[in-house]
């Protein structure tokens, strides 16, 4: 069950920066032993897709992103935006009854947990990196990579989806805060 | 600036990092048994040299992982990282 009160309530555009909240999508934290061939093998029969491996890495079907936390951690997130009334995920029940309960690894779902917040526009970096130590222009970075670092004293993770568009995962309870925060970077770039 | 090497994620800032103490030292099989100073000396006494030194780290806001670093307290430069459960190599 998704929570669809949202703790930002507006959206905000500068010349050509804008910045809003995305609609709630389920996201599922697994964690599993990569060398454990029986994890390896369920996962990727239920994801239809093989697990990233290597730091930063992503990889997308059509109704789920799997990004790369750790060595042993993913976070799935959810490609479709769900309605109210029908507001229910079974992969998390797959995953839960084929991974869980088989001890093979754990399922959690975080959708809850952390807000998405969607930024656009053609300086997105030279904004977090006003507050984030993370280099943005190193060479494991680009289209399609995910990073968690801290943005302003917070736990983030970025998904840069293009130069261009970008998905920053925060915790919801910090949520008001760094969008504040955000907002007043912008207004000067 | 002052970049940590995470074993998992790369290089990066140590703003992102914790840092976990002095790397093998081993827990005494039975504490009960040990007196007091002895429990002291393992819990507290820590070498604290200047020089190279083995350490456990943390990349708490990266990918969450410990990994062992070997550093030099003098000037901060890290020879070398390596995974938990791996030894050192000098």
């Amino acid at each position: 069950m998704l929570n669809f009160t949202s703790p930002i309530t507006e959206s905000h555009t500068y010349n050509n920066f804008s910045m809003k909240e995305k609609t709630p999508v389920a996201k599922i934290n697994l964690r599993g032993d990569l060398e454990n061939k029986d994890f390896v093998s369920k996962a990727g029969k239920i994801l239809g897709m093989i697990l990233p491996k290597e730091a930063f890495s992503t990889s997308t079907k059509e109704k789920i992103t799997c990004m790369w936390l750790g060595p042993n951690e993913w976070l799935l997130v959810s490609n479709d935006t769900v309605t109210k009334e029908s507001n229910d995920y079974e992969l998390e029940q797959i995953l839960f009854n084929d991974i869980s309960k088989t001890d093979l690894g754990s399922v959690t779902n975080v959708s809850d947990h952390y807000t998405i917040f969607n930024l656009a526009g053609s300086n997105i970096f030279e904004i977090l990196s006003k507050g984030c130590p993370f280099d943005f222009n190193s060479k494991n970075f680009g289209d399609n990579k995910v990073v968690q670092t801290i943005l302003n004293h917070v736990d983030v993770t970025i998904h840069r989806k293009t130069n261009e568009n970008v998905d920053l995962y925060v915790r919801r309870s910090f949520a008001d805060h760094l969008w504040a925060w955000i907002k007043d970077s912008a207004r000067f770039i | 600036m002052f970049i940590i090497k995470c074993p998992y994620c790369g290089e990066r800032d140590h703003s992102e990092f914790n840092y976990g103490g002095e790397a093998h030292l081993v827990r005494p099989k039975q504490p009960t048994e040990l007196s007091d100073d002895q429990w002291a000396e393992y819990l507290f006494m820590k070498k604290n040299i200047k020089g190279l030194q083995y350490e456990r780290w943390n990349h708490s806001h990266g990918c969450r992982r410990w990994f062992n670093a070997a550093r030099d307290t003098s000037n901060d430069k890290i020879h070398s990282v390596y995974k938990i459960g791996e030894k050192p190599n000098k």
